[in-house]
């Protein structure tokens, strides 16, 4: 077992801040860079994972109380898209051991090395052009949204597009996350950036007002279990919150483009990730 | 005149949409600011006291029990309860302002996550 002294506590403190910070600004939750931190320091996987999704809900929180408050984050959007994201949680935790998981880590490498190459050829795109007219129609779910971008210096407007395809792909995002036991902010962001076309900085706001809610059930569970250890959980919790503080200050002023290159490198490491659980397991 | 009543109709939902993410932002600020405040009392207090094999594997439960004691780790396991019952209060707050506004729809989505959360935790934490 792990040699809990100040320093490892002050190591995993730091290695959280780095994790709140991406996990706030790319829209991921961070249980990408946490689990692997604490396996690689000794930590028992099943203690790991249940940190992990505190901490993801700690970022959740942190940040989406800024993108909240900013309106960067488009509440409407979040909560139709959480009715399909923790519908296919539930839906991915009953096919637990009924499809083989190898494979589904294969798989959903590849589904995400493909949309992380779209999602870097987009980086380009002229965002004048996705502006709606004044009066374009929102729909009966009323999901378009404005925001102030510091970077480009004025208000955009936006108005989600195949909000039926992007709904469908989260019910996908939730049931790979239930099944595989993922976080699924991977999965979200390019969902929202791909299918319904949303701005970067509205995606990734988005996405963290989600993740802290989808989280919920498993966090709940893991409490009840006793797998939350006190001693890991304070010094990463502490450190994704001053993380995610760090990391809400810095999305408004990135340019959309230098956000979209962070999440698909991000991207990048978490195929490799699955290809290695896929190939390993 | 059609027109002007519908850039007014739009303004007044803006602000009205304003308000909703304000005190969403507000709950949410509440329950990180706690959460941060207390750990972070905690947590220097718990890495210089007594650092026996049992107390480093405890629970946020068993931590719990501790708090008549005034143990940090009972203090840092009530920071942990508070940032897992923000997105709670998140989603209650949100189904109750949205009644308010008597935006039925999203009432019921709001309240359907819910429902679905509820369920999936009473499902994978009864199965053990």
């Amino acid at each position: 077992m792990v040699n809990f002294s100040p320093g490892f506590e002050l190591t995993i403190l730091i290695g959280a801040v780095g994790a709140g910070l991406l996990g706030a600004l790319l829209g991921l939750g961070g249980g990408t860079f946490i689990i692997p931190m604490l396996t690689a320091l000794g930590v028992d996987i099943r203690h790991a994972i249940a940190v992990s999704i505190v901490a993801v809900i700690a970022t959740s929180c942190g940040a989406a109380s800024s993108y909240v408050r900013d309106g960067l984050a488009n509440i409407r959007i979040g909560i139709f898209l959480c009715v399909a994201t923790t519908t296919g949680a539930l839906f991915g935790a009953g096919l637990n051991g009924v499809l083989p998981t190898r494979a589904l880590f294969l798989i959903f490498a590849a589904v995400l090395g493909w949309s992380g190459v779209i999602m870097f050829r987009k980086r380009g795109r002229n965002v004048a052009r996705l502006e709606p007219a004044e009066d374009a129609p929102a729909g009966r779910l009323r999901l378009a949204g404005r925001f102030y971008d510091p970077a480009l210096g004025r208000e955009r407007r936006y108005v989600p597009r195949r909000p039926g395809v992007g709904f469908g792909l989260m019910v996908g995002a939730g049931t790979v996350s239930g099944l595989l036991g993922i976080g699924s902010g991977g999965l979200k962001v390019p969902a929202m950036d791909l299918a319904m076309d949303l701005p970067i900085k509205v995606s990734t706001a988005t996405s963290n007002f989600m993740i802290g809610i989808t989280g919920l059930a498993s966090a709940l569970v893991y409490l009840e279990r006793g797998q939350v250890l006190v001693s890991l959980v304070g010094p990463i919790a502490l450190g994704v919150l001053a993380g995610a503080a760090i990391g809400t200050r810095l999305l408004p002023k990135l340019a959309a483009a230098t956000i979209r290159a962070w999440f698909v490198g991000v991207l990048g490491l978490i195929v490799v990730q699955m290809l290695y659980q896929g190939l390993t397991q | 005149m059609n027109r002007s009543r519908t850039a007014e109709e739009r303004r007044a939902r803006r602000e009205q949409s304003r308000q909703l993410e304000g005190r969403i932002a507000t709950v949410l600020r509440t329950g990180v600011i706690s959460a941060a405040v207390l750990l972070t009392i905690s947590m220097p207090w718990m890495v210089f006291q007594d650092r026996s094999h049992q107390a480093r594997h405890l629970s946020v439960g068993e931590a719990l029990r501790r708090l008549p004691e005034l143990d940090p780790r009972a203090l840092a396991a009530v920071g942990v309860l508070i940032i897992v019952a923000t997105p709670i209060l998140q989603l209650m707050t949100s189904a109750f302002l949205f009644w308010r506004k008597k935006d039925r729809l999203y009432v019921g989505l709001t309240l359907m996550v819910f429902v679905i959360i509820a369920i999936g935790a009473l499902l994978t934490g009864g199965g053990h």
